[in-house]
């Protein structure tokens, strides 16, 4: 058993993102899990509008318009898994339709039109003095999972996999 | 394309000893008998685990047919690779405006609690 706990060498990158913003920590918490201020941020460059709605409790809703500069509408929709104010966030989102309906991914995604997993994101806040800050992790489902348990250990660069590919 | 091999690829990773089994893998390649050494697992458990494995394309299996040694293929963990940091660049995107928008309700503030 001891060999499969040590698994952690999975030349999968995770993504993590992490932000330091000037305000307090329950600030930037509410506004990354209240909807009318969700809609002020979420929209990437190039998104004129968003719609969002989201219930800020452990199976709370979420749903997400985002209308692009060309006219085109995203919609997300998906689950509060867990929430802790104003520490954590654990959610789960899919693409889907004007009827929160599941969608393949949009083609910009890169994802694929036989995707159906979730897409699993924790969200941690941390106080550092006045600021705060913010860690993203996000991935598929069963990384997420896996990450938990492996504590994201294996973050191992696909460089990395083929140095020790060739030698 | 990227498209069904990605899902392939997930799927096919959803299961902790298949991970296991590329983990080791990716320190070189080894018969059904090597790699089920360490995890205490029979060999057709192995087996079939490796099959998963070969058809998201993760492994490549040698053609003799008592040995078949089993070795990594890395183009599907790349796929998955450009797709995190596509995803990447539209976080850091947000993340730029939701610091914008930080900001302005700071400003607001101050603004309201001059008047008040």
């Amino acid at each position: 058993m001891a060999a499969r706990d040590n698994v952690v060498e999975m030349p999968i990158k995770e993504l993590v993102i992490e932000r330091v913003f000037d305000a307090p920590r329950e600030r930037v918490f509410d506004v990354f899990t209240q909807p009318e201020h969700v809609e002020k941020w979420w929209g990437p460059k190039g998104v004129s509008n968003t719609v969002a709605e989201f219930e800020a409790r452990p199976g709370g809703k979420i749903f997400i318009a985002e209308r692009a500069l060309d006219g085109a509408t995203i919609y997300i929709a998906g689950v509060v898994r867990e929430i802790e104010r104003p520490s954590r966030v654990l959610y789960a989102i899919h693409f889907a339709d004007a009827d929160r309906k599941r969608v393949a991914p949009p083609a910009h995604s890169g994802l694929g039109d036989t995707w159906d997993d979730e897409i699993v994101t924790l969200v941690t806040f941390s106080t550092e003095g006045r600021r705060t800050r913010m860690t993203i992790r996000t991935l598929s489902g069963f990384t997420a999972e896996w990450g938990e348990k492996a504590r994201f250990g294996w973050a191992e660069s696909l460089d990395k996999l083929e140095h020790a590919l060739k030698l | 394309m990227a498209v069904d091999r990605l899902s392939l690829t997930f799927g096919a990773l959803a299961d902790p000893t298949r991970r296991a089994i590329l983990a080791r893998l990716a320190r070189g390649g080894a018969s059904v008998t090597e790699i089920a050494k360490p995890f205490d697992m029979s060999l057709p458990a192995v087996s079939k685990h490796l099959k998963v494995l070969e058809r998201a394309g993760l492994v490549t299996r040698g053609k003799e047919a008592q040995w078949r040694p089993a070795a990594l293929e890395a183009r599907p963990l790349k796929e998955i690779d450009e797709w995190v940091e596509r995803y990447r660049v539209i976080w850091e995107q947000r993340l730029d405006r939701l610091d914008e928008y930080l900001k302005e309700l700071q400003v607001k503030e101050k603004r309201h609690g001059r008047k008040g």
